[in-house]
């Protein structure tokens, strides 16, 4: 194990580019762990095609995994309908995170197709973060929602929402 | 974040807390419908200070939200004013006076309007006509549990020191006609209901014994709410007075309502009161009847005494246990020695154990609370759950 360790592979992003990585880092991506253990040998040799990633995504889901490769593996996933109510994120995370929006959401995609959980959770956390405490006219612009309501349907969820408990 | 795949937004909305997930609901109609699924929970709790049988009763006209609730917590704790106020001087009495007197006044003070709030809607809260036809509409409804031990006013600005009377058995209040009333009301809108609705687990935390002295024909009637019971966990409260007056005919409702339940996994069945209770016409009902529950894999019986014969001669007949449990903790304060065990006024609990070992193939034998073999002078006062074969010092008097 220890040799394979700091073996280095090479991920080839949708535009081309080719990204130098330590394989244990690497496999913080589920999608990428699973390809290594059907390639073997091969993949140290080859280069790894990540084709719904672009460079600059790739770089920047890779600085992440470098920071989080020590990290204990996630705990086994709970009922996923059930709603989590925790939106910490670490600091390190936090400032990770501190990027336009477009990138924030370009960030989930591809920890969604990398299947890299954690990261994926800090994303949705960070978005999750960023509606609280917001007016439904503050989301909107936040987001570049448009108001599709009528006023009756809109009058129809606030009927609803009051139903639910706040807690 | 309106391109990301449906999958990715729910990832998101499961992070949202309620209120926010509310305005994000109000800002689209896709956002609206997306966060519809995760508004509601499964669990559907009514307080008694609060209006909430008209927000179950619009969550059950709602096309979608009638099927989210699976489980219906109905809170129907009232502070026993008198021996509360009493209980708080106890309480408090190593405190400044005048830090003492400000939480009192404050607590009080928010105990009076929640007291006016209850006073409004719990009476109305359980009529029914509304419950018949709330839980017509609820076809996923699973489960029901009434608790008048749980505490009801746990909201962020109720105070700290009710919480703390509250832990005092005396100031829990157990108004027994009403108790009876509520209870019977919920198992006649599930009968009325069993073509729609099945119940799999109910449960009833304090539920005074008179409940079974009903007459026969509103007892056959509520044992229909117990026919598709899997689990089914009874605090009961006996009190000699009225009880003793009924308990033959009780004993016998009783009996009949849990032989309808026919594929009760596990039952949970406590009697609470000044002294234990004594089980035995209701052992002998289910002899007479020849009665076995078939699927009973957990069962646990507290605040019982009964002979090690009679009780040897029910639990050996249960076949299907794999879980037995005598005893639990009881009805105490915080500082106060568990009383919710197993007497035996003839026999041994070496006795016991040992035929139950041989004739039963038990996964687990378990033990809480005060057990006491009045024969063999065998004492045990245990405040937590301990497994059989760790009791191998047998205390005698």
């Amino acid at each position: 194990m220890a040799a394979s360790e700091s073996t280095r592979i090479t991920l080839v992003s949708n535009d081309g580019a080719e990204v130098h990585v330590e394989r244990n880092v690497a496999e913080r991506s589920m999608l990428i762990k699973n390809m290594m253990e059907d390639l073997g040998e091969a993949a140290m040799t080859q280069s790894v095609p990540i084709p719904n990633v672009n460079e600059s995504v790739l770089k920047k889901v890779i600085e992440w995994c470098e920071h989080h490769k020590n990290d204990p593996p996630a705990a086994a996933d709970d009922d996923s309908d059930s709603r989590k109510k925790t939106t910490d994120i670490e600091e390190w995370d936090q400032k990770f995170m501190q990027v336009d929006q477009e990138m924030l959401f370009e960030i989930i995609l591809a920890s969604n197709y990398l299947d890299i959980k954690p990261l994926l959770d800090v994303g949705c956390k960070t978005v999750a973060n960023m509606i609280k405490g917001k007016s439904p006219e503050e989301i909107r612009k936040t987001f570049n929602i448009t108001n599709d309501f009528t006023p009756e349907e809109e009058e129809q969820i606030r009927r609803e929402n009051e139903w639910a408990e706040d807690r | 974040m309106e391109h990301l795949p449906i999958e990715l937004r729910r990832a998101i909305i499961r992070h949202v807390d309620t209120p926010s997930l509310k305005n994000l609901r109000l800002a689209s109609k896709p956002w609206a419908a997306l966060g519809e699924e995760y508004l509601i929970a499964s669990t559907f709790t009514l307080l008694p200070h609060r209006p909430d049988i008209s927000r179950l009763q619009a969550l059950s006209q709602h096309p979608n939200f009638k099927h989210r609730i699976r489980t219906l917590i109905l809170n129907h704790g009232e502070l026993n004013e008198y021996h509360a106020r009493h209980n708080t001087y106890f309480l408090q009495y190593m405190r400044e006076p005048e830090s003492r007197l400000e939480a009192q006044t404050s607590a009080w003070g928010t105990y009076a309007q929640l007291k006016e709030d209850k006073e409004r809607y719990l009476p109305t809260s359980c009529e029914i006509d509304t419950l018949t036809s709330i839980f017509s509409r609820l076809p996923n409804l699973r489960s029901i549990e009434v608790t008048l031990t749980l505490f009801p006013f746990e909201e962020a600005d109720h105070p700290e020191l009710l919480k703390d009377i509250w832990r005092i058995p005396s100031s829990r209040l157990l108004p027994r006609v009403a108790t009876t009333e509520r209870f019977t009301n919920v198992l006649t809108a599930v009968a009325s209901n069993v073509s729609i609705i099945s119940i799999k687990s109910l449960s009833h935390d304090r539920l005074p014994f008179e409940f079974f002295a009903q007459r026969a024909i509103v007892n056959s009637l509520l044992s229909v709410a117990f026919q598709s019971l899997t689990t089914l966990k009874l605090a009961i409260d006996y009190s000699d007075m009225p009880n003793n007056l009924h308990a033959p005919q009780a004993f016998q409702n009783l009996s009949h309502c849990l032989r309808a339940a026919t594929s009760l996994q596990s039952l949970d069945l406590a009697f609470e009161g000044r002294k234990k209770t004594d089980i035995s016409p209701l052992l002998s009902s289910f002899k007479e009847t020849n009665h076995m529950f078939s699927s009973l894999g957990a069962l646990t019986l507290k605040g019982i005494i009964s002979t090690e014969v009679e009780l040897g001669n029910f639990l050996t007949k249960e076949k299907s246990l794999k879980i037995l449990q005598l005893g639990g903790l009881g009805v105490r304060a915080p500082h106060q020695p568990s009383n919710g065990g197993v007497h035996l006024n003839e026999g041994s609990f070496r006795g016991l154990f040992g035929r139950l070992r041989t004739e039963l193939a038990l996964d687990e034998l378990r033990v809480q609370g005060d057990l006491v073999a009045e024969e063999s002078g065998e004492r045990w006062v245990l405040d937590h759950v301990e497994l059989e074969e760790r009791l191998r010092e047998y205390v005698i008097d």
